[in-house]
């Protein structure tokens, strides 16, 4: 292969891997609070299979697409009530509307495919309820993430 | 009165409707209990031939109330009942009806297969499941094939398949946001009595082992949605007719719907359409009777396909307000009345007062396009 290939080929890969810059995976609770406050963190509950999820994946989670974690155990969904900057941010990341999701979870709960989502009023209350619900995901802002919760993704609302 | 207004039907509705959308609750033992319903005031003003005079009416009333109940029992295993009250039922006044919409058992294997069974609303186009899913309609008085004030005296029943005792469906997923959403589905023939004695009759069972057979197949890409859907299933003679037809003469066919569907919802506009068609294979005895039906009754044709269609376009403003217009037809060949169709031109809107407390508002008219002089019969009846 001729080397100006080769270097294509490396220039491509790269580019490739940051696609998503805006996650960063497998990072310790410790590390999230310290280094990256600033970011929106999506968290599951300590029992949840999953390590990672990637934008789309969470997208299938939060339109209802998909209501199981890989080990089979049911997805709660916490939403948070109220506009806010992380609300925006969270939803951003899964490119969605907040109509258009209220829509399509309307559609699932009335025609008795799925549960409504659980609303919680704080950052706080998401943390106390996805550390208190076995299949939980919801999203707050990196530095309201406990070690009673486990972080999935960490979304850099600055590359959104 | 020029001629035009003399030989159509015009209705005019003039309609505001608050909805509270869902009531919630959910119980420890996993039992999920909510409700929507939703409350209407509407100025009637119908004028149907210059012979005679307009009629007016305004009034209020509870047009639908659901009651759903859901369990969900572990991952794969959950149940749903649909209870449905319209025109503010009540038993003591004799007003309204109370009706067992749905009851079903499912089976949830994984978002490629799913196994629903019990009472349940087929997969057809695109509103069929959520017809009586008023939160989720923009509109108060849907399409003309899904308004059940209709079914009356257009026989729309015969249009969209209604109930069924089990379905199969999912959706796969493509790359990106492209999924391929399937369904199957077997009923009974709903209210057809087929079986010409022979079969054992319950009430609310099928007399026959004929069933209705049919499916959906449809593609999604982010808010894009297109959609094929088959039915086939036999009926009689009489039940084509219809109520206001009232043939009581032998015979069934086999009866074929066709329809397809296409919506597209990119913030802030929302566009939906759908278009299905009947066609029926009448047997020898059912083809001879409606000849001598309709060489003896002018009412009556002696052709029976239908066709029906909508398209509508809404758009979102300020986040809590919308706007739409939409537009049905329906012809029915069996009617003469009704061979040149029915269209239905509408305009709404809401306005979210709160996220599940909707104010909306519609004004329809509704025209017939013939010029024979019995069309107001129906409509009369109907909306006085």
């Amino acid at each position: 292969m001729h080397l100006f290939q080769i270097l294509w080929i490396l220039v491509l890969g790269t580019m490739l891997q940051s696609i998503e810059p805006s996650l960063v995976y497998g990072q310790t609770v410790d590390h999230v609070v310290r280094a990256d406050t600033d970011f929106v963190a999506l968290v599951a509950h300590k029992a949840v299979s999953n390590t990672v999820l990637s934008s789309r994946e969470a997208a299938e989670i939060y339109r209802m697409e998909h209501n199981k974690w890989d080990d089979g155990t049911l997805v709660v969904i916490v939403d948070l009530a109220l506009k806010s900057a992380v609300k925006t941010q969270f939803y951003n990341f899964i490119d969605a509307k907040e109509r258009e999701l209220k829509n399509v979870w309307m559609r699932f709960i009335l025609s008795g495919e799925g549960r409504a989502p659980t609303v919680a009023r704080s950052e706080k209350e998401v943390i106390e309820l996805v550390a208190n619900t076995e299949g939980a995901v919801g999203y707050v802002r990196a530095v309201f993430v406990t070690d009673q919760v486990k972080v999935l993704a960490l979304i850099d609302p600055e590359n959104l | 009165m020029t001629k035009w207004k003399a030989n159509i039907l015009q209705l005019f509705l003039g309609m505001m409707v608050l909805a509270p959308n869902c009531v919630y609750g959910q119980f420890k033992n996993g039992l999920d209990v909510y409700s929507y319903f939703q409350v209407i005031t509407q100025a009637w003003d119908i004028t149907s031939n210059p012979a005679s005079s307009p009629r007016n009416s305004a009034s209020f009333s509870v047009q639908q109330l659901n009651v759903f109940l859901r369990k969900q029992y572990d991952a794969r295993f959950s149940s749903f009942i649909n209870l449905e009250l319209t025109n503010s039922f009540s038993l003591a006044k004799g007003w309204g009806n109370i009706n067992l919409e749905e009851a079903w058992g499912r089976y949830d294997h994984s978002p490629y297969l799913k196994i629903k069974f019990g009472l349940l609303i087929p997969t057809y186009n695109n509103l069929n499941e959520i017809k009586n899913r008023t939160p989720l309609l923009p509109f108060i008085y849907r399409p003309i094939a899904y308004e059940a004030t209709f079914n009356s005296i257009l026989n729309t029943i015969q249009l969209i398949p209604q109930q069924a005792g089990l379905e199969v469906y999912g959706t796969v997923s493509g790359r990106n946001r492209l999924r391929l959403d399937y369904s199957a589905y077997l009923g009974n023939q709903i209210g057809f009595v087929l079986s010409e004695g022979k079969g054992y009759y319950t009430p609310g069972s099928d007399t026959t082992v004929a069933k209705l057979v049919g499916g959906r197949v449809g593609l999604r890409y982010k808010g894009f949605k297109l959609g094929l859907s088959l039915a086939k299933d036999k009926t009689t003679l009489s039940d084509i007719g219809g109520e206001l037809l009232d043939i009581e003469a032998h015979g069934t066919g086999g009866r074929t719907r066709v329809g397809m569907d296409l919506s597209f919802n990119y913030y802030p506009w929302f566009v939906e359409s759908e278009y299905s068609q009947v066609k029926y294979r009448l047997d020898g005895l059912a083809s001879r009777n409606l000849g001598e039906i309709a060489r003896s009754n002018i009412l009556v044709n002696n052709k029976v396909n239908m066709n029906f269609f909508y398209a509508m376009v809404g758009r979102h403003f300020l986040e809590r307000y919308y706007a739409y217009a939409m537009y049905s037809y329906l012809d029915n060949e069996v009617y003469a009345l009704m061979s040149q169709g029915i269209g239905n031109v509408s305009i709404g809107g809401g306005m979210r007062i709160k996220d599940d407390f909707v104010l909306k508002a519609q004004v329809s008219q509704v025209t017939m396009y013939s010029n024979t002089f019995f069309f107001s019969i129906c409509t009369i009846s109907l909306w006085a």
